[in-house]
């Protein structure tokens, strides 16, 4: 099969790593562009930047440094996404297995039960009212307990599961072994490609998540990294803000406040600490979820 | 295929399963299904501060006032309907790429491609709108390349376009998610046994009928469950996008359900009309998922869901 | 595999911590240095200072470097407590006020909810406390009777402290006028501009004269920024026009005190900003980014010299910034100039009774600390501690002179004519970090303390023309004045011009809520009318502009805005009646 490179493969070899590439390009260059632009000095960068640093600073970066209680956060951060991560991927998984069980009683009611909770929410007060009635507000378990089952995430294993063969769990099952014994010793590693995608997708939004902090939690030690950006975000927009509300006090204040920080570069720098964590956990995930990609030398 | 297979033999139940299940299914219904008791206030004039018990029962006034809302409706749902569209249009994109980067023989290139094209999930609108406004603007990059190379001879905006928008939003959608929705069709692929592809080479398979014949039906399950779960979304085409996007050229265009209910209901802090707005479209929505599911049905012999 | 994921997933926390570790170790470092630097901040743990928490809607810096300031610090010396500041948006109010639950002491309710808070029993009675813990509040008398009668769902207690009463000053310039580029409208000999006609034929002429801008690319006469709805577009032709927005939908004319519909009628602010831009947009004044800016692209046109006018002072600051930090003596900045005829209102001396519309302190009913919490309220209604937080230390920053005239000292004119570290550790009223803290104050900074002089020194003639920027004492040299106001309020004198001072504030309180019904009215009108924007700013000609306004006040009545103004007359009559019966009743002139 080595041999058997055709012209029209050729072709599509070509066109296919160039669109690649020039997607690579739309979405690097905006990387780019927010990583310069954070490490730009604030004031010069208002005027825009294109592909080098306009006057070097790292000021952006030094006031989020000074922000209190960042290590706090950065550590309650790291915890809730550990603890949210490994605990929603072992009831999703486990529980999309479950579901891919025919034997399984009432299961048609209880799949729908689940998939219904996507489209159904009980808006923000309600949704306050509950937590605090659970005692859960001002608890790290806020940040844990409601996300632990997704639907999406269960959907995802339940679909991938059922493409797996279905031999190898028979055999377990003729041996004895129990529900909960044959996903962790069978299915689970056969899985690994989905349980890297929902561990991927659930790290991802439990480290960026900030709503949950914001609205049920203002114990300042639990505060999360996320939410400690957003509220300094807030603050170097309210300026802003107030003016455009036509505040008169802001108005008084507009002559002497110092500019040294512009909200647009806060935000570049919120997403460039947003994102190198992600990065550097990514290939980790990356390994088991693109296993195809990685495969792809071999099969040619 | 084996799921077809196990479908025939129907095997007794195992109520172990359901003991499994039922402890997680507890979480669903404490932080799920508890707090839809908050849909009463639609049917009250519900201040925040006050008993439902003091309120004013208005009965169906606020969904009356909804279906009755000729001022914005027809926009709102001509704007909400070709967004959904267009979203639907897009949903093989991601498979589509997927495939696409399993194609690649170097590695490192595939691996490359796949990380950096998950980046723009990442951003939020706000910083999109400033990266379009410094690209597309009257003296953005595009134009100014354009203009000296005699393309055009007057600069054009796409930002304030009121015909371009749907598409423009279109482009902008697809560049923020292909990579990062395709993340599931790449775990899909991995799924797929390699013995497959093996078998397929031997019986002299060349990689566009192995792409046809084993990776596309491979993934075609989780597109399918994918594209039924997203018809479910149809009226929720989202918020932040079309709102940071909004600008008075744009602004009929861009009205979405969704913004609409922000401006009529959050900003005017009437919690009560947006419960009523929220509760129709979780109705249409489950009419929509399961009439799906239905068709589905009849169509493949199985359902969905 | 199990315990694989986990093993993994500790490796990947131990590596997000590795990667941000440095920020970690820099920051204790960093607040050790703010505790050393603080008065009372290491007394937290000791259980006999009570710390009072004030929510405020965002407006504090997050920045903590220098918490707790100068003014702070002195603070919680004088009432034995330790003061922080949480932020509570609107949405956490909302929570607040259905769950009762809440993290602070103090909090401002804002967006007219004081019947809310009344109604879920959140708010303490001041009128129990008044006397031990708030004689200053009990000083305001006129205008707790007002909070008395309108913000106490009847029942005549005092539940709210009201703040910012007193004239309201606006120090050197105003931003209403027709804002130009100073230098080059020098270079035109300043010639005068009584109409808008004269104003934009004079942004032409400078854009003429000068047809790129620092970065070569083109110059326009004005820029704009969207996103806020209708306010951006009308908010100078309102002011200009002795406006005031009052009720949905219903705006009153300061001039002659008349009232008329803010969509429909030919007067409205809408229409006359309309009936402007157009007549720019068609001389090729605006930047043909018109429609799509948000104020940070403004901005960054900005910063490049691009504009010769501007619609607000404040969007085209961040020029004048600039160029002032690269040449102390430059006159490259923008500044309002008023018709030399008169006839334009601008925006000072408005002088509420009951403070500023739509900002009400409440010490929470559940606060375990209430006395204190009371006393913090107080704190800001004393005329020494105002004087404080508006001019600085007595002594340091300003000392009264041998007849008992309070001066600023050259430290305090120093501090409050600059901006960084020092003035933020300082934290008065220039500072970022405590800034916000004149929505706490009883009185404006234009009110007088009891030794005849405003509380805010730095508002004296005297302080004003001293603390003039080298733009602001070329323009008060040409128009031989000591400050660029100066020259509007020589035409108020006159009789010519009028600013603000029967703004009727005061009857916000009265209104208070506008019923559901009416505000949903009024974002749809509003929302319609902001999609005919770029149709009437881009009508080619005034036939073409006209019948397109035809069509949309056809459309705004459709939508009920003749229902709408009924309305709002009606409940603006009736506001005014009723706070004219209760300034009777009370003898407040």
């Amino acid at each position: 099969m080595v041999g058997k490179i055709t012209a029209s493969r050729v072709v599509f070899n070509v066109i296919n790593y160039i669109v690649l590439g020039i997607l690579a390009i739309a979405c690097l260059y905006p990387f780019w562009y927010i990583f310069i632009y954070s490490l730009s000095d604030p004031v010069q960068a208002r005027s825009g930047v294109t592909f080098w640093f306009k006057g070097f600073s790292l000021s952006n970066f030094e006031k989020v440094i000074q922000l209190n209680g960042i290590g706090m956060s950065l550590f309650i951060s790291v915890a809730r996404t550990v603890i949210g991560t490994v605990a929603s991927v072992f009831a999703c998984s486990f529980m999309g297995y479950l579901f891919s069980k025919n034997q399984m009683p009432c299961r048609k009611f209880l799949y729908r039960m689940l998939v219904i909770t996507m489209y159904v929410s009980g808006g923000l007060i309600p949704t306050y009212l509950t937590i605090s009635a659970y005692h859960l507000t001002n608890t790290f378990w806020v940040y844990i307990l409601p996300g632990v089952v997704s639907a999406y995430n269960i959907i995802l294993v339940k679909t991938f599961v059922e493409q797996l063969p279905g031999s190898l769990e028979e055999s377990a099952i003729l041996d004895g072994a129990g529900f909960f014994t044959i996903y962790s010793r069978i299915i689970l590693p056969l899985s690994k490609p989905i349980v890297a995608t929902i561990a991927t997708f659930t790290a991802v939004g439990q480290w960026n998540s900030y709503m949950d902090n914001y609205l049920y939690v203002n114990e300042s030690s639990l505060n999360t990294l996320q939410y400690l950006l957003y509220k300094f975000l807030n603050s170097t927009q309210e300026l802003t803000k107030l003016l455009q509300q036509g505040d008169t006090s802001a108005i008084h204040q507009m002559g002497t406040a110092s500019q040294t920080l512009t909200p647009i570069g806060v935000r570049m720098t919120i997403t460039v600490i947003t994102v190198i964590p992600i990065f550097l956990v990514y290939p980790f995930m990356q390994k088991y979820f693109a296993k195809g990609i990685m495969l792809g030398a071999v099969k040619g | 295929m084996q799921r077809a297979a196990s479908h025939k033999h129907k095997e007794k139940k195992d109520y172990r399963l359901l003991l499994w299940v039922l402890p997680f299914m507890v979480f669903v219904l404490l932080f799920n299904y508890v707090p839809l008791f908050g849909w009463s206030i639609a049917f009250f004039q519900y201040q925040p501060g006050s008993m439902l018990s003091a309120d004013t029962f208005v009965g169906l006034k606020y969904f009356q006032q909804f279906f009755t809302d000729t001022i914005d409706m027809w926009r709102v749902i001509k704007n909400t309907l070709i967004f959904a569209c267009l979203n639907l249009l897009i949903t093989p994109l991601p498979v589509v790429f997927a495939i696409m980067l399993n194609e690649v023989r170097h590695r490192s290139y595939a691996k490359f491609v796949q990380s950096i094209t998950t980046f723009p999930n990442f951003i939020s609108w706000v910083i999109v709108y400033s990266l379009a406004f410094s690209l597309f603007s009257t003296d953005g990059v595009i134009n100014t390349i354009l203009m000296n190379l005699g393309i055009i001879d007057r600069a054009t905006n796409v930002l304030s376009d009121a015909d371009a928008v749907y598409w423009f939003q279109m482009c902008l959608n697809i560049w923020k998610s292909l990579g990062w929705n395709s993340i599931v069709y790449l775990a899909a692929i991995s799924g797929i046994s390699q013995e497959l592809y093996e078998a397929a080479a031997v019986d002299g398979a060349g990689r566009f009928r192995q792409i046809l014949h084993i990776t596309v039906p491979g993934i075609a399950e989780t597109f399918v469950v994918l594209l039924l779960l997203s018809i479910g979304n149809f009226f929720s085409v989202g918020f932040d996008q079309y709102f940071i996007f909004q600008n008075p050229v744009t602004l009929k265009n861009l009205e979405v359900l969704d913004l609409y209910v922000y401006r009529l209901g959050l900003v005017n802090q009437s919690y009560s009309y947006s419960t009523a707005i929220g509760m129709v479209k979780s109705v249409i929505s489950l009419v929509m998922i399961f009439g799906a599911n239905q068709l589905a049905k009849k169509i493949r012999g199985s359902a969905i869901i | 595999m199990k315990k694989r994921a986990v093993t993994f997933l500790l490796l990947a926390a131990m590596a997000v911590t590795m990667a941000t570790g440095c920020s970690q170790g820099q920051d204790s470092s960093g607040s050790s240095s703010t505790a050393s630097s603080g008065a009372a901040s290491g007394a937290t743990d000791d259980g006999s200072v009570p710390t009072i928490t004030i929510a405020d809607s965002g407006k504090s810096s997050q920045d903590m470097t220098y918490w707790p300031t100068d003014f702070v610090a002195k603070m919680e010396e004088d009432l034995g407590i330790k003061l922080e500041v949480v932020e509570l948006s609107s949405e956490q109010f909302d929570l607040f006020l259905a769950s009762g639950d809440a993290n602070f002491d103090i909090a401002n309710c804002t967006s007219y909810r004081e019947s809310q808070v009344l109604n879920a029993n959140l708010a303490v009675n001041l009128d129990d406390y008044l006397e031990e813990y708030g004689q200053n509040i009990a000083k305001y008398e006129d205008r707790n009777n007002l909070t008395r009668e309108f913000l106490s769902n009847g029942t005549g207690n005092l539940y709210f402290k009201r703040i910012q009463t007193g004239p309201e000053i606006v120090g050197a310039e105003s931003w209403g006028g027709y804002v130009v580029r100073w230098d080059w409208y020098k270079e035109l000999g300043c010639p005068a501009m009584n109409n808008d006609d004269e104003y934009l034929s004079v942004l032409q002429q400078m854009v003429e004269a000068h047809p790129t801008n620092d970065a070569g690319g083109a110059t326009y006469g004005l820029g704009q920024y969207v996103g806020t709805g209708l306010w951006s577009w009308t908010v100078t032709k309102g002011m200009q026009l002795g406006y005031v927005d009052l009720v949905a939908g219903l705006q009153l004319d300061l001039n002659d005190n008349t009232i008329h519909n803010a969509y429909t009628d030919d007067e409205a602010s809408f229409w006359q900003a309309m009936e402007f831009f157009n007549k720019a947009y068609n001389m090729g004044l605006c930047d043909p980014d018109f429609f799509i800016m948000k104020s940070d692209d403004l901005t960054q046109k900005v910063v490049q010299g691009t504009y010769a006018g501007a619609i607000r002072t404040w969007d085209v600051a961040d020029y004048y910034t600039q160029e002032y930090a690269k040449d102390p003596n430059t006159l490259k900045g923008y500044i309002s100039v008023f018709p030399e005829e008169g006839g334009m209102s601008a925006n000072y001396n408005s002088n509420p009774i009951a403070g500023w519309e739509n900002n009400s302190y409440f010490v929470f009913s559940g606060s375990d600390n209430i006395e204190k919490a009371v006393s913090a309220l107080d704190y800001f209604d004393n005329e020494d501690n105002m004087r404080a937080y508006y001019s600085g230390f007595e002594g340091t920053h300003w000392e009264y002179d041998e007849n008992g005239v309070p001066h600023l000292t050259d430290a305090g004119k120093e501090l409050f004519s600059s901006s960084g570290d020092a003035v933020d550790q300082a934290g008065f009223l220039n500072s970022t970090t405590g800034g916000w803290m004149n929505y706490l104050c009883g009185s404006s900074g234009g009110s007088l303390h009891s030794d005849g002089q405003p509380l805010n020194l730095t508002l004296s003639d005297e302080a004003i023309s001293e603390t003039l920027n080298p733009l602001q004492k070329d323009y008060s040299e040409y128009y031989g004045v000591d400050y660029p106001l100066q020259v509007h309020e020589k035409q108020v004198e006159e009789g010519i011009a009028i600013d603000r001072s029967n703004d009727p504030k005061d009857l916000y309180m009265v209104l208070t809520e506008t019923p559901e019904e009416m505000a949903t009215r009024k974002t749809q009108i509003e929302t319609l009318l902001e999609g005919y924007i770029p149709d009437l700013v881009m009508a080619a000609s005034e036939d073409e502009f006209n019948s397109i306004k035809a069509q949309v006040i056809e459309e705004c009545k459709a939508a009920g805005s003749d229902e709408l103004y009924e309305w709002a007359q009606g409940a603006y009559e009736d506001a005014a009646a009723k706070l004219e019966a209760a300034k009777e009743k009370y003898g407040i002139e």
